[in-house]
C-alpha cells in the first residue's frame, strides 16, 4: 500500500471528518454557534491548505487505486475545482456566523450540514465514475435541501426546500436512468472505459450511450437551473436564508460544471456537436428568460437569483462552443466561474450582512442613500454589482470577454450577440441599486446598519480587492502573479483531464 | 424463459407508472410514493443488466439506490410532518402561494 | 454490444415516452376520487363496526422514530454483502465494515444527544 496517495485525498478526509466531528459537537449546549464556526473553519482551511500543496503542477492521479478501484481521481482540474468549493465553503462560514448568531437559527447543526454538501461537492469533482457521482449529488443536494428548510418556523424555508427536494430528487432519477442506459451499453460506469469505448464503436452501436449522457445533461441543465428548468431556482434560492442562497448560488453551480466538463470532455469526445444544436436553443432562451425574470423583481435576493440564471446563460454559450474550440472554451467556463464565485459571493454576503441586524426585507428601496450612511460598504457593493455586470476593469469583464471571443471564433456569432444584449439588460438592473445607493438621500437609515466592523466586512473586502486585481492587476504591476496566472492554472486543469 | 428484455420491459413499465405517479398525484405523500417506484424501477434495471453481464457491480449500485433513496424519503417526510403542521393539509396546491 | 442489449434498453426508452403520454392524453385512465362511505371507512379486519377515524393525529414522536428506523434499518443491506464474502476479504474486509459501522454510530450518538429518542 502506498503511503504517499494520502496526501491527494486529505482535502476530501478533513472535510468529512469536520462534519461527522461538528455533527457530533452540535448538540452539546456548551458549544455555542460561534465556537462551531470556528471548528468548522479550521477543518475548511486544513482541506484547502492540502488542496494548495499540489497547485500549479499538471497531474493526474488515482489515489490508492485497487481501494477504490479507479473511482476517484486527483488531477490539477479537480485540484482547481476543489479550491473554489472550499473558498466558498470558508467565505460561507465567516460571513454567514454573523447571520446564524442574529437570526434564530439556533442550532450549531448548520456548520456540519455546510460541511457535509461541500463533501459532496468535492467529491462530484473528483469522481471518475458515473455512480460514484450520483452519490456524491445526492451527498451535496440532501444536505441543501435540509439547510434551505432549516430555519422550521418561516413558511417560505420549508416551502421552497420542498420543492427542491421534490424536482431535485425526479431530477436525479433521470441521472439514474440515464446511468442505466450507458451502463446497459457500455458494460461499465467509469468514465475511462465509456471513453475507450465510444472512440472503438461505430455511432450506430452507440445510440443508447447518447440517449443516456442526454439523460445526464438534462439533469445537468436542471441542477444549473438553464432554461425549462429553471423554477425551482427562484424559490429555492429565495426561500433559503442568505448565506446559503449564496453557497448554492456559486459554489454548487461550480461543482456541478466541474463533473459535467469532465464528463463531456473526456467521455463524450465524439458527441459532443449533437448536444451543440440542443444547448444552443437552450442558452438562448435562458438568457432571455433570465434577464426578463430579473428585470421586474423589487427584492434583491430575488433579482440576484434571477441574474444567476442568465450567468448560467453566458456559460453555456461557451459550454455549446466547446464542441469546435475545446481547450479554450473550457479555459474561458473554468475562469467565468471563478469570476462569477467571486462576484456573486460577495453580493450575496453583502446582502446577508446588511439584513442580519434586523430584519430588513432587502429590498432595492432599502439601500436608497446607502452611500451616504456607509460609503466603504456601498463602493463594495458596486465593485460586486460591477463584476456582475461584466464592466472593464473588473474580472467579470474579462471572463464575459473570454467567452464571447470564443463564441465569436467557434461561428456561434448569433449567441455572442445574444449575450452582449443580456449584457447591456443587466446593466439595467444593476445599475439601479447603484444609482439608489449614491444618488438619494436618507438620513433615516442611521443605526438599522451594522458598522464596518468585525470579521464578515473583511472578507467581503477582499473578495472586491480580488475582483479589481483580477480586473487590471496585470497591468498596475507586470511582475505580480494576476490574471494570466489563473488562465494558465486553467489551462493545466484542463490537460491533466487527458492524461489519465 | 425470461430474458433481459422482460427485465427491462417491466423497468420500462415501472418508470412510467411512477412519472404518470409524479405527474398527476395531488397528495404528497403519493408524490414520494411514485419517486420510490421510480428508484426501484432503475433498480431492476440495473439488476438485470448486471446478471446479463456477470459485472456485480450493477447490483451493488441497486444496493446504493435503496440507501439513498431511503435518506432523501427520510429528508422528505421530516419536511412533510413540518408542512404538515403549519398548514394542516397534504395537498400538492397547498405548496402555490409562493408564486410570483 | 449485443442486439438483445439494445433491443431490451430502447424498450425502456420507448415505454417511458410513450406510457406517460398516453396516460396524460386520455385523462380518464387516472385516479378518480370516488367519495365512497365504505372506502374511507378503517380497516380493521373483518370487523365490521370500527370505533372512531383512523385519520386522527397522533404524536409526531411516532414518524420521528419511523424514520430514525427506516435511515438506520436500511444501512444492513450493505451488511449482508459483506457477510457473504468476509472470509476471502480477511482483516481488511472487517477493518473496512467497521469504519462504516463507526460512521453509523457517530450518527446514532448524534441522535441520541439531540434527544430525538426521548419520550415527552
Amino acid at each position: 500500500m502506498k503511503y504517499d496517495d494520502i496526501i491527494y485525498l486529505l482535502p476530501l478526509l478533513s472535510i468529512g471528518v469536520g462534519a461527522i466531528v461538528l455533527m457530533l459537537l452540535s448538540p452539546i449546549k456548551k458549544f455555542s454557534i460561534d465556537k462551531l464556526s470556528w471548528v468548522a473553519l479550521f477543518f475548511l482551511i486544513v482541506s484547502f491548505a492540502t488542496n494548495a500543496l499540489n497547485f500549479g503542477m499538471v497531474y493526474s492521479i488515482a489515489p490508492y487505486a485497487h481501494l477504490f478501484s479507479y473511482m476517484l481521481v486527483s488531477d490539477t482540474f479537480s485540484g482547481y475545482f476543489n479550491s473554489i468549493i472550499i473558498a466558498g465553503g470558508i467565505v460561507t462560514v465567516l460571513v454567514g456566523t454573523h447571520y446564524f448568531d442574529k437570526s434564530n437559527m439556533l442550532r450549531g447543526e448548520v456548520f456540519s450540514l455546510l460541511l457535509f454538501a461541500v463533501f459532496g461537492m468535492l467529491l462530484l469533482v473528483q469522481s471518475n465514475e458515473l455512480f460514484t457521482s450520483f452519490i456524491a449529488l445526492e451527498i451535496a443536494s440532501i444536505s441543501l435541501y435540509v439547510l434551505i428548510g432549516f430555519q422550521k418556523n418561516n413558511v417560505r424555508r420549508i416551502e421552497g426546500s420542498f420543492r427542491y427536494l421534490i424536482l431535485g430528487s425526479m431530477a436525479s432519477i433521470m441521472f439514474l436512468l440515464g446511468v442505466t442506459l450507458i451502463y446497459a451499453g457500455t458494460k461499465s460506469t467509469n468514465i475511462l472505459n465509456i471513453a475507450s469505448y465510444l472512440s472503438s464503436h461505430k455511432t450506430e452501436d452507440m445510440t443508447l450511450t447518447i440517449v443516456g449522457g442526454t439523460l445526464i445533461l438534462i439533469t445537468f441543465l436542471f441542477k444549473i437551473a438553464a432554461f425549462p428548468f429553471q423554477n425551482w431556482s427562484m424559490d429555492a434560492y429565495e426561500g433559503a436564508p442568505l448565506p446559503i442562497t449564496a453557497f448554492m448560488a456559486s459554489t454548487f453551480k461550480v461543482a456541478i460544471f466541474g463533473f459535467i466538463l469532465r464528463f463531456v470532455l473526456v467521455d463524450f469526445h465524439e458527441l459532443k456537436n449533437i448536444w451543440s444544436d440542443i444547448l444552443f436553443y437552450v442558452a438562448i432562451l435562458t438568457m432571455i428568460y433570465g434577464s426578463f425574470l430579473a428585470i421586474f423583481q423589487t427584492s434583491l435576493k430575488r433579482m440576484l437569483a434571477a441574474s444567476s440564471i442568465v450567468h448560467t446563460g453566458y456559460l453555456l454559450i461557451a459550454f455549446v462552443s466547446i464542441g469546435s474550440i475545446g481547450e479554450s472554451a473550457a479555459t474561458s467556463i473554468i475562469f467565468y466561474l471563478i469570476a462569477y464565485f467571486l462576484s456573486s459571493m460577495g453580493a450575496f454576503g453583502m446582502l446577508s450582512y446588511i439584513a442580519s441586524s434586523d430584519h430588513l426585507r432587502v429590498t432595492y428601496e432599502d439601500f436608497r442613500g446607502f452611500s451616504h450612511v456607509r460609503p466603504y460598504m456601498a463602493a463594495m457593493m458596486s465593485i460586486f454589482l460591477l463584476s456582475l455586470a461584466g464592466i472593464p476593469s473588473t474580472i467579470g469583464f474579462i471572463g464575459k470577454f473570454y467567452i464571447f471571443i470564443g463564441a465569436i471564433e467557434s461561428g456561434y456569432t448569433i449567441l455572442a450577440i445574444v449575450g452582449i444584449l443580456a449584457t447591456f439588460v443587466s446593466v439595467y438592473y444593476y445599475f439601479k441599486l447603484i444609482a439608489l445607493m449614491y444618488f438619494y438621500p436618507s438620513p433615516e437609515m442611521k443605526g438599522k446598519i451594522p458598522p464596518l466592523r468585525g470579521i464578515p466586512p473583511l472578507v467581503i473586502g477582499i473578495m472586491a480587492i480580488l475582483i479589481i486585481w483580477g480586473g487590471i492587476g496585470n497591468t498596475l504591476v507586470s511582475y505580480f502573479p494576476g490574471i494570466d496566472f489563473l488562465i494558465d492554472t486553467a489551462k493545466f486543469a484542463y490537460q491533466s483531464l487527458f492524461m489519465g | 424463459m425470461i430474458t433481459l428484455t422482460h427485465y427491462l420491459t417491466l423497468t420500462g413499465i415501472l418508470f412510467s407508472l411512477g412519472i404518470v405517479g409524479v405527474l398527476r398525484r395531488k397528495n404528497l405523500l403519493m408524490l414520494f410514493f411514485s419517486t420510490e417506484i421510480l428508484l426501484n424501477a432503475v433498480n431492476i434495471g440495473f439488476a438485470a443488466v448486471s446478471k446479463y453481464y456477470g459485472d456485480l457491480s450493477g447490483q451493488i449500485f441497486s444496493f446504493f439506490i435503496i440507501a439513498i433513496a431511503a435518506s432523501e424519503v427520510a429528508v422528505g417526510l421530516g419536511l412533510l410532518v413540518l408542512w404538515y403542521k403549519r398548514s394542516g393539509t397534504i395537498d400538492l396546491d397547498s405548496l402555490q402561494m409562493m408564486k410570483g | 454490444m449485443s442486439s438483445q442489449v439494445f433491443l431490451a434498453s430502447s424498450i425502456i426508452v420507448v415505454l417511458v415516452i410513450a406510457i406517460p403520454i398516453l396516460f396524460l392524453a386520455t385523462g380518464k385512465l387516472g385516479p378518480k376520487n370516488k367519495k365512497q362511505k365504505e372506502k374511507n371507512i378503517s380497516y380493521e379486519s373483518g370487523v365490521t363496526k370500527s370505533i372512531g377515524n383512523s385519520n386522527n393525529p397522533f404524536s409526531v414522536k411516532f414518524y420521528l422514530v419511523a424514520l430514525l428506523f427506516v435511515l438506520f434499518d436500511v444501512e444492513i443491506i450493505f451488511m449482508f454483502p459483506w457477510a457473504v464474502d468476509v472470509r476471502e476479504l480477511g482483516w481488511f474486509g472487517i477493518v473496512e465494515m467497521f469504519t462504516f459501522m463507526a460512521l453509523l454510530l457517530a450518527g446514532l450518538i448524534y441522535v441520541y444527544k439531540a434527544k430525538a429518542l426521548t419520550w415527552q
